[in-house]
């Protein structure tokens, strides 16, 4: 009887911790997701995908910070723009994300004040070890229904 | 007697005091005559030393801008090398692009392998002097001072200054040549001429933003051009059509296009460097007439 709890408590318990373990990974590529937000996501303007060093350019990164990055954005008469950044610095990229958004609302609020509320209502989402922004069209719970999707 | 002896004595005491006295006056007269030569002499030394060391140091500044501007020398005749745009990657070769919006759009598309930009949205020739752009740390125009030496600089300006009075965008425009010319004294500097503009926002005249204002920059920024020995790039002629607009279709703004207008602008400017004779290049004592 006691061999018999033991075991039950062993297996349930292996249960729990692959069901409840932290996954850290996203599995998708930033190409993928990036690519799966261009394509469902409402724009502005048709996406140009970015070179992975424009865009590393674009948010002050460089390749050491970063394990994979890919991106799309519009013209500059408007602020729409996805990047997606895998990366074992979480902390730097989110600051230096934090910093770009906040130069797009500077720069903008003046040049083409209309584009503000996409700004206002911009996405940046942490999944594991990656950093997804995407600016559009779209509210915020409409884009994270659909990054969702694209992280999956 | 002995009063007489001692009156003498007395007499003669004075007279050798008096002449110790007269002695020592001449002795620290001429101490003192000493002094002033040698510190004169010390003066007139340091002088000439204070004048050869200047004219070491200039010498040696002329010198490394000149051994600089030799090094930087593409060769007489480089081979063109089209990338897949059809867009000259020898041409453009380490060179550098500063301006406004234009420039940042041009970031988006990657179109040159070997080329730095310095820009920001709405940047005028007063902000290049003292915003940084919005990852660096230091003014625009700094970023040309970082050590890096170009062989060509193209400058977007004009856009954002169409509203501005007088003469006051052309003054401070030479200012920026001026400073570019002083941190890059070897490169041949580019003025970029206002792109065209859709009929709907010559028509709104925000800011005075209108197709009539644009030519008569344009005709401005030529004039520059031909006063401060640099060279003037018409890229309004490569993007309108033909009735001056930018069609409709080009841009979602009317204003800032897409990679194929870049392109269009990038094969302009790399056709000048065919068709006209450079000017001379920025000061330097016996460079070579091109």
């Amino acid at each position: 009887m006691k061999k018999i709890l033991l075991s039950l408590t062993v297996i349930i318990s292996a249960f729990l911790f692959t069901a409840c373990a932290n996954n850290t990974e996203v599995k998708k590529s930033a190409e993928e997701i990036a690519a799966s937000l261009a394509m469902n996501v409402e724009f502005s303007e048709t996406m140009n995908d970015l070179s992975q060093r424009v865009l590393l350019r674009k948010y002050g990164l460089d390749e050491t910070m970063v394990t994979e990055a890919a991106g799309y954005s519009g013209t500059k008469a408007v602020v729409d723009e996805i990047a997606v950044f895998k990366t074992d610095n979480l902390d730097k990229v989110l600051e230096n994300v934090d910093l770009h958004i906040e130069s797009q609302k500077t720069n903008y609020s003046s040049y083409a004040p209309n584009e503000m509320p996409k700004l206002e209502a911009s996405v940046i989402h942490t999944a594991g070890n990656c950093v997804i922004v995407c600016v559009s069209n779209e509210d915020t719970a409409s884009v994270m229904d659909k990054i969702n999707i694209a992280v999956e | 007697m002995a009063s007489k002896e001692r009156i003498k004595d007395i007499k003669k005491r004075k007279l050798v005091r008096e002449k110790t006295r007269k002695h020592r006056i001449y002795l620290i007269r001429r101490c003192v005559l000493v002094l002033i030569a040698i510190g004169l002499i010390i003066w007139a030394i340091l002088g000439i030393k204070g004048c050869i060391n200047r004219v070491k140091l200039e010498r040696a500044r002329e010198a490394a801008i000149l051994a600089a501007s030799e090094a930087l020398k593409p060769t007489p005749t480089p081979a063109p090398r089209y990338n897949d745009y059809g867009i000259d990657e020898t041409f453009y070769n380490n060179t550098v692009f500063l301006g406004n919006s234009f420039i940042e759009g041009m970031t988006v598309y990657d179109l040159l392998e070997n080329a730095d930009y310095f820009s920001k949205i709405g940047l005028t020739v007063s902000q290049v002097m003292t915003e940084a752009t919005d990852m660096g740390n230091i003014p625009v125009i700094e970023e040309l001072n970082a050590g890096k030496k170009y062989y060509k600089v193209f400058l977007m300006f004009g856009e954002n200054e169409v509203g501005w009075i007088g003469d006051s965008f052309f003054k401070q425009y030479k200012e920026v040549i001026k400073k570019v010319k002083e941190y890059q004294p070897q490169a041949e500097i580019y003025l970029l001429a206002i792109t065209a503009i859709s009929k709907k926002v010559s028509e709104e005249n925000v800011d005075n933003l209108n197709v009539d204002t644009v030519k008569y920059y344009n005709t401005k920024i030529k004039e520059l051009a031909s006063e401060t020995n640099t060279i003037f790039a018409d890229l309004f002629s490569a993007t309108a059509g033909v009735d001056d607009f930018l069609p409709d279709d080009a841009a979602t703004d009317g204003i800032h296009f897409g990679e194929d207008y870049y392109i269009k602008c990038l094969k302009l400017i790399q056709d000048i460097n065919r068709e006209t004779p450079k000017p001379e290049q920025s000061p330097a004592p016996s460079k070579e007439q091109k």
